[in-house]
């Protein structure tokens, strides 16, 4: 009896393996949509409490300087769809100086906006709420696409559309933790990975007298050897990446072009496999951004046939926007060195070497 | 989430019935039975345990570095670290050094690596 009835089960079990093995033949694709649409419905939940949690934390911080009787949450939401529409390129010649036109409303509006939320915040600490809100907006930013893509291929049910940002998923989320750790760091004014460049600039510049040269940058004269080292950082310890191309320019002129070198420091990317904390050198300017700032840089280097530098700190995406890592921060010692030995070896006694610590100096003073 | 919870279930039990019915199979003497049913048996397991692995993985949290803050003495080269505190930034005088009474500096600050089990 028992031998018939384990027949029928495996019978009964045969049949649907069978039955399973057609229904993938021809439904297999939608199985597949269907579970990388469980995939990104997934990680649309973490980003969605990712956003959550750090829209509660730009709130929090925002309440703890501004009016306690005001809810500035419908005034934050507003913010976090901000946007910014770049200038055509059409005709591409003196596209630069109206990108930087752009940044200057964008910068403006954003600070304008922190100082009505919360006006008994210091000027640190407005940096750091303005760096929390922009960081905020990006996670939104983040969410918001894949939200966009998840119900447009919800909408078609196309593979190939859903596929588009199921491929791109480890990275998306590997950004998105970067941002919510960098909302931290801003909230808390922790340094971050990114402010390796300022963190070598304040090693060189600390102790002496430094002054505003532009927006948010300060600069020191330091003698290094019988040269005349000239610092440049973004003014800590707010969230700031400063003017280091304005303020490059400024000076270069004010010399009148008699700058042996240019010695630029910042964060670089690493390969995988890599350490953090290694330094690399290379010749160009070592700078990020929109590309404004770099383009100051290579103008004026180019006017007075300056060699400009670069000596890069390495670390991952994550690590830069995450609170710098001892190694990191071992690293900037290590650059700072390797710093000084470009200016010894490229340049000699009484020379004007400018030095620019390039990054976000959050927690970093000078 | 529960219901992955019932898949496994499901495969894990369909599974260990396909390997009763091999170890059944090859005892009777059909070793081609026996090893069919061994194959399917084994894969379910093996796919089982994948699963389980992912969503573990899935549930597991991110801990949260520590970030510390080193102080140092600039004349006698006496260091001290503690935890950040919220006001906390490099080069902002901290407190006065034990052994020689010059205030200190605060050099560092730093996640602390979060060593992998």
């Amino acid at each position: 009896m028992s031998q018939t009835g384990g027949d029928t089960i495996n019978t009964v079990l045969q049949m649907v393996y069978l039955f399973s093995f057609l229904i993938f033949m021809f439904y297999g694709q939608k199985f597949q949509t269907w579970m990388m649409l469980r995939e990104i419905e997934g990680v649309l939940v973490r980003l969605r409490t990712m956003r959550d949690e750090a829209k509660k934390t730009t709130v929090d911080k925002v309440k703890e300087f501004g009016d306690k009787n005001v809810d500035p949450t419908p005034r934050i939401d507003h913010l976090l769809e901000y946007f910014t529409i770049m200038p055509t390129s059409l005709d591409p010649a003196g596209i630069v100086p109206k990108i930087n036109h752009l940044i200057e409303t964008y910068d403006k509006r954003f600070k304008d906006e922190v100082k009505l939320l919360a006006p008994a915040a210091g000027e640190s600490q407005q940096m750091n709420i303005d760096g929390v809100i922009s960081h905020t907006l990006g996670l939104n930013t983040l969410y918001r696409s894949v939200n966009h893509f998840y119900l447009m291929g919800k909408k078609f049910m196309s593979l190939y559309v859903i596929m588009q940002i199921q491929m791109q998923l480890p990275l998306i989320m590997q950004i998105a933790e970067a941002f919510s750790a960098s909302i931290r760091a801003f909230a808390e004014g922790q340094p971050i990975g990114d402010g390796a460049g300022a963190l070598v600039a304040a090693k060189l510049m600390y102790g002496y007298p430094n002054k505003e040269v532009a927006k948010e940058t300060v600069v020191a004269r330091i003698p290094f050897e019988g040269r005349d080292l000239i610092v440049v950082k973004a003014t800590g310890p707010g969230t700031t990446v400063g003017k280091p191309g304005e303020a490059i320019q400024k000076l270069i002129e004010q010399a009148e072009g008699r700058v042996s070198i240019v010695v630029m420091i910042d964060a670089m990317g690493k390969f995988e496999g890599e350490k953090s904390g290694e330094t690399s050198e290379g010749a160009g300017a070592a700078i990020g951004g929109v590309g404004v700032e770099q383009f100051e840089i290579e103008s004026v280097a180019t006017k007075y046939k300056i060699p400009v530098h670069g000596v890069t700190v390495k670390e991952s995406v994550e690590e830069s926007l995450s609170p710098m890592t001892k190694a990191i921060s071992d690293g900037t010692n290590i650059a700072l060195a390797r710093v000084k030995r470009i200016i010894l070896e490229g340049t000699k006694e009484n020379d004007i070497v400018i030095v620019a610590g390039i990054g976000n100096t959050v927690g970093i003073g000078q | 989430m529960i219901i992955l919870y019932v898949i496994a279930f499901g495969m894990l039990s369909l599974s260990t019935y396909y390997i009763y019915q091999a170890l059944g199979a090859y005892t009777e003497g059909s070793v081609d039975r026996a090893l069919f049913f061994a194959i399917i048996g084994f894969t379910g397991i093996g796919v089982t345990m994948y699963m389980m692995s992912t969503l573990m993985r899935r549930l597991a949290k991110r801990v949260t570095p520590p970030v510390m803050s080193t102080t140092e003495c600039l004349k006698c080269g006496f260091k001290s670290i503690r935890r950040f505190a919220v006001g906390d930034y490099v080069f902002k005088a901290e407190g006065d050094c034990q052994k020689c009474n010059v205030p200190m500096l605060i050099t560092a600050i730093y996640a602390e690596e979060v060593k992998k089990k």
